[in-house]
């Protein structure tokens, strides 16, 4: 079942090369997907707003 | 007397936060995640390279790989410790670092060959070439099979013409050559066999799990550096990032493979101390970030946490 899945491994590997830098596309793949969630968690809010809320604001109501 | 400005601890904000909630919803996710990906990508399932393998691709490297062992002219005959005291090794300036570890797994590189063949007692030919080995004087062993080396050759290759026999010993021009081209074809004969390995790694341990010659002699011969060039796995590949055929691999190593790409470490005969020497510096200015002035006050400049905590700094902003 698994083996059957396991599709995208198959195959020689597909390389970029640009100049001195040479990397597979399954680890480009990976390096834009550490990117891309580094850059979500920054600008992403928190899920809540009342959780942004401090027990010292809560106190000064 | 003076006294204690420090502030108490009720005079900080707080927030409520669920920490078993995260670590549960963090499990889930990531269980998740490897799950998923390793239906997807699965496991690279490479199979083994085997000296027989080797025997039967290219028979004609394996003899001259075979030979340059009794001549003491490959990788591992020359690497210097820990197998042999044939060179310094690799050196951080005038620093021998390598040397410094000392020959712990002492390896006589002919053994590679004559260890294998001391033990094949059905071949007649073979027991009384290793005879003869043995009974030559030293100097005579290394020019006997200096000159089979020389007379093999190499074949044409980037530019360059052939030498010798073109790398094939069946054309080998008549000379003295001793036992060698004997010991050299008997050991082709027991790699093919697939008994070479087993002749080789039974001496290292009990539970013959000592692979270490094995390897060297494995890595000595052109069959294994053209195996990980076909697969994108050799030092100026960035092969160290990389996984056989398309499975992704190391991308974290980006660093340590970068510096083996430029100069001067890409044509330094130093270049593995020398990039470990660079990443133990690099990984000391990380540790001691805090205490190095300049460095410390990148967030100053570059403030991602106010990003990060934007809400609070947006609240605090308002605040006389």
């Amino acid at each position: 079942m698994m083996k059957s899945l396991s599709i995208v491994a198959e195959g020689p590997g597909r390389y970029i090369h640009w100049g001195v830098i040479q990397i597979s596309v399954a680890n480009l793949v990976i390096i834009v997907a550490m990117i891309i969630l580094f850059v979500l968690a920054l600008i992403v809010p928190f899920p809540s707003g009342h959780d942004e809320e401090t027990d010292q604001e809560r106190r000064q109501k | 007397m003076t006294r204690d400005r420090t502030p108490d601890s009720h005079d900080f904000p707080t927030r409520r936060y669920d920490l078993v909630k995260e670590f549960v919803i963090t499990l889930v996710v990531v269980l998740v995640a490897s799950l998923g990906l390793a239906a997807i990508f699965s496991s690279p399932d490479e199979k083994p390279i085997t000296m027989s393998a080797w025997a039967n691709a290219d028979p004609n490297n394996l003899v001259t790989t075979a030979a340059s062992e009794l001549a003491g002219t490959t990788t591992s005959a020359t690497y210097g410790a820990p197998y042999n005291s044939n060179s310094e090794g690799q050196k951080l300036g005038p620093i021998p670092l390598q040397k410094w570890g000392g020959v712990r797994i002492p390896i006589d590189s002919a053994d590679l060959v004559l260890g294998p063949l001391s033990n094949t007692t059905n071949d007649p030919a073979v027991s009384s070439a290793v005879a003869a080995w043995k009974a030559a004087a030293p100097e005579q062993q290394t020019k006997w099979a200096a000159d089979y080396v020389d007379a093999i050759g190499a074949a044409a290759a980037d530019g360059e013409a052939a030498t010798g026999a073109g790398g094939d010993p069946a054309n080998v021009a008549a000379g003295d050559y001793g036992p060698v081209p004997a010991l050299s074809a008997g050991l082709l004969a027991l790699a093919k066999t697939g008994g070479l390995e087993g002749a080789l790694d039974s001496a290292g341990n009990f539970y013959g799990g000592d692979t270490t010659k094995s390897l060297l002699l494995l890595a000595d011969g052109a069959y294994l550096e053209d195996q990980a060039v076909a697969q994108n796995l050799a030092g100026d590949q960035w092969g160290m990032m990389n996984e056989v055929g398309n499975a992704p691999g190391q991308p974290w190593m980006w660093l340590y493979t970068f510096w083996y790409q430029i100069k001067p470490f890409s044509t330094s005969d130093n270049a593995d101390v020398e990039v470990w020497a660079l990443m133990m510096l690099l990984t000391l200015l990380l540790m001691f970030l805090p205490f190095i002035p300049g460095l410390r006050t990148i967030p100053r400049w570059i403030p991602v946490h106010r990003l990060i905590w934007r809400n609070y700094y947006r609240r605090s902003a308002g605040r006389p």
